[in-house]
């Protein structure tokens, strides 16, 4: 996003069809008549900026600078997630699908799909406290694959808060824990 | 014996010692119950809890200690959070979720069912009427004006619940 700010794109009606493209309701009128002079660099220096300007105006960008990303308002968050990841990314055509372990606290569930993973992580915390209850943490989100690197990026479910994930596939270990393996089925579901 | 009664028991056999270290780490800052639930510290919960510890207490976001016990699926606090009766399962975070709103959404169906039971006691008392703790939820429930709407139940005849998809 280095070169953002020097992006002049002026956010007219143009914007009022990017953000019906990427939220089904559409933008209000009342907003869309005060972001005529708006540019990208003023929406990123007020605060105030709505949500709806934020995001119309990335994806302008982004559609100025690489063209069409053929992103669906249907698809959700971690499709849209998987397939940038995906566009801009350079990825292995071989990608690893299932559930594995990668530390003594950290497991995870990759579900390829065409060109990108969903994925599932869960932490265990348990400390040796008598009685102490096994603390559970999901996560999820998408990745793709760079050599033996796991890379992509993970909410975590309870506050939504993203993170990156990098990981090495070679440490991964094949998960045999079914209880662990039923909770991140449950993360992702059935897709 | 429920793994509830033997922490029970295990509390009642600490010395007053462990007690009042157990204690302190709620003593000067309640708020500090949300990083015992995320730590899994069951005995001192359950011992802030026996001693008056109001758990209908809320964080920034608006949720209380069984929120967070819902989103980390820690069962025995909940179990200690919900023993005595009291509104924790009615209360929304700054979401409008209920704890059995978070324990569903992160996929922990085993103590979302044990939520629902609490949080729609009336449905569930009809089946079970021995359930004394059940019972307890409904004097509870019925002492206060609740916006929970139990719309998403059926009753069936055979004395199955089955949620409407």
């Amino acid at each position: 996003m280095e070169d953002w700010k020097q992006s002049e794109a002026k956010l007219p009606t143009y914007m009022k069809l990017i953000s019906v493209y990427i939220i089904p309701e559409g933008v209000p009128d009342e907003w869309l008549k005060k972001l005529i002079h708006q540019t990208m660099s003023k929406m990123l220096n007020n605060i105030s900026t709505p949500r709806y300007e934020f995001w119309a105006g990335l994806h302008l960008y982004l559609n100025k600078k690489y063209g069409d990303i053929g992103l669906s308002g249907e698809d959700n968050e971690t499709t849209k997630l998987g397939k940038s990841l995906a566009q801009f990314s350079k990825t292995n055509h071989q990608m690893i699908d299932g559930y594995f372990r990668i530390n003594s606290e950290k497991v995870i569930r990759v579900f390829k799909q065409s060109n990108y993973q969903q994925i599932a992580i869960l932490e265990t915390y348990k400390s040796e406290e008598p009685f102490s209850d096994t603390v559970y943490t999901n996560y999820e989100g998408a990745s793709i694959q760079q050599q033996d690197k796991l890379i992509g990026l993970i909410r975590y479910i309870g506050d939504k808060t993203l993170s990156p994930l990098k990981e090495s596939i070679d440490q991964f270990n094949e998960l045999d824990n079914s209880n662990l393996k039923r909770r991140l089925a449950g993360i992702i579901g059935d897709v | 014996m429920s793994e509830l009664e033997k922490l029970n028991q295990y509390i009642a056999n600490l010395s007053p010692e462990d007690k009042a270290k157990h204690l302190a780490k709620t003593k000067d800052n309640p708020q500090a119950i949300f990083d015992l639930v995320k730590k899994g510290d069951t005995v001192a919960i359950a011992l802030a809890v026996e001693n008056g510890f109001d758990v209908s207490i809320q964080n920034e976001k608006k949720q209380t200690p069984l929120h967070v016990a819902a989103e980390h699926d820690t069962q025995l606090i909940a179990d200690v959070l919900t023993q005595e009766a009291n509104d924790a399962p009615w209360q929304r975070d700054n979401q409008g979720k209920l704890p059995l709103d978070i324990a569903r959404e992160n996929g922990h169906h085993e103590l979302g069912n044990k939520l629902e039971q609490i949080t729609y006691p009336e449905q569930f008392l009809e089946l079970n009427p021995d359930n004394e703790r059940i019972a307890e939820y409904v004097r509870q429930s019925s002492s206060k004006a609740k916006d929970t709407e139990p719309v998403n139940f059926i009753v069936m005849k055979d004395k199955q619940i089955d949620r409407k998809r």
